[in-house]
């Protein structure tokens, strides 16, 4: 038992290091806000999906990235306010057998973003990373991927909404997609 | 390591490929070059905070390179490093003045450098594919203001050429104290794409 708690103590610490931010969702505070939501499948990848943040470019702000909500591939954010943003960064910490590393990928700047004019419900899309590595050489690519759909995403979404105001909008837009 | 660190900055300044010389009157340009007079412009304008760059390529803050070559190839991604040889460095809506050699050339593009700090590079490139014609008795060319018009993401909404010729030649010829003849030959902005995204 002695020697079991210090490998539970690092997993718990390990498990914390996840962007630091709990899988459900609270109630935002602005009124404006809204809930931003995506998914990228990492299989390929050497790290599972621990991070995710986009940087707010229009209008100009002082501190202009905003974290996201990490559950299995899932990125998810309620708190996002009326602006322009691009995608900015992903990553997570190596696994076997890539080794305790973290791993942080940029989205070229150049790069269509998300404009929110009004608030609501927006879905950024799935992505599939992509290995175009060798043995020599480690390379990963991003691509659009047409699985899991919007509505197999906000499945997994819905139960971290569970109690606060962005449930109802969650479930109107299932409806939606039925 | 005191006595090797020359040597290694001298090694490191060596990875970043040569530009075009600048000169600053036609008295400066060597047998077969030609004087090149342009301007790049971008709306809105590059702002400091859009550059993240290293110490290595710290005086490209604020420029736009002019990548330039034989054929109109339009530049794509991923753009390498060297891709940046032979480039014009021109300062973010100021007139350039390089030496090239005479004979026609093409504009493939441009490329702002966005982030140059770490190992994964990141530029915005804007789209070019204009021939230049360059005439054997061509002492100075005056190619126009390319201007960019860009949204918050990097995408190019249009594209013009504007004609400064009139200002630009009563500077050069204060600065040169001379009557020498620029010859105006304003590139196309018809002939750029504008790719949507």
């Amino acid at each position: 038992m002695r020697k079991l708690f210090p490998a539970a103590a690092s997993i718990v610490l390990l498990a914390a290091c996840g962007g630091g931010l709990s899988r459900q969702m609270e109630n935002p505070e602005d009124p404006q806000a809204s809930l931003v939501y995506g998914y990228i499948d990492m299989a390929d990848g050497p790290c599972w999906l621990e991070w995710f943040n986009m940087k707010q470019v229009a209008p100009k702000v002082e501190k202009p990235f905003y974290h996201f909500r990490v559950d299995d591939g899932v990125f998810y954010a309620e708190y996002i306010p009326i602006g322009s943003f691009q995608l900015n960064e992903f990553g997570g910490w190596g696994t076997f057998p890539h080794g305790n590393t973290m791993y942080s990928f940029f989205f070229p700047k150049q790069l269509q973003g998300l404009r929110i004019e009004k608030p609501g419900i927006y879905y950024i899309g799935a992505l599939k990373m992509k290995d175009e590595g060798n043995f020599f050489k480690s390379k990963y690519d991003i691509d659009v991927a047409e699985k899991p759909s919007e509505r197999e995403v906000l499945e997994k979404l819905v139960p971290h909404a569970k109690g606060t105001t962005v449930e109802a909008r969650l479930l109107q837009r299932l409806g939606e997609l039925k | 390591m005191t006595r090797a660190l020359p040597l290694l900055l001298c090694l490191l300044a060596a990875c970043v490929p040569s530009k075009r010389r600048e000169v600053y009157s036609p008295t400066w340009l060597n047998s077969g070059e030609v004087l090149l007079l342009g301007r790049v412009k971008l709306t809105p304008p590059l702002a400091e905070e859009e550059q993240a760059l290293s110490w290595l390529v710290s005086d490209w803050r604020g420029k736009v390179m002019v990548i330039v070559g034989d054929e109109p190839t339009p530049i794509a991604r991923p753009f390498r490093t060297s891709e940046y040889s032979g480039r014009i460095e021109a300062p973010a809506d100021a007139e350039y003045s390089v030496a090239l050699p005479r004979q026609p050339f093409a504009i493939r593009g441009c490329v702002v450098p966005l982030d140059l700090s770490g190992p994964a590079a990141d530029q915005a490139l804007l789209p070019g594919g204009v021939r230049v014609d360059i005439r054997p008795d061509d002492v100075a060319v005056y190619i126009g203001t390319l201007h960019y018009r860009r949204d918050e993401f990097w995408n190019i909404t249009g594209v013009s050429v504007e004609d400064d010729y009139d200002r630009v030649l009563a500077e050069c010829r204060k600065r040169w104290g001379e009557p020498l003849t620029i010859r105006k030959a304003l590139v196309s902005a018809s002939d750029i794409p504008i790719r949507k995204r």
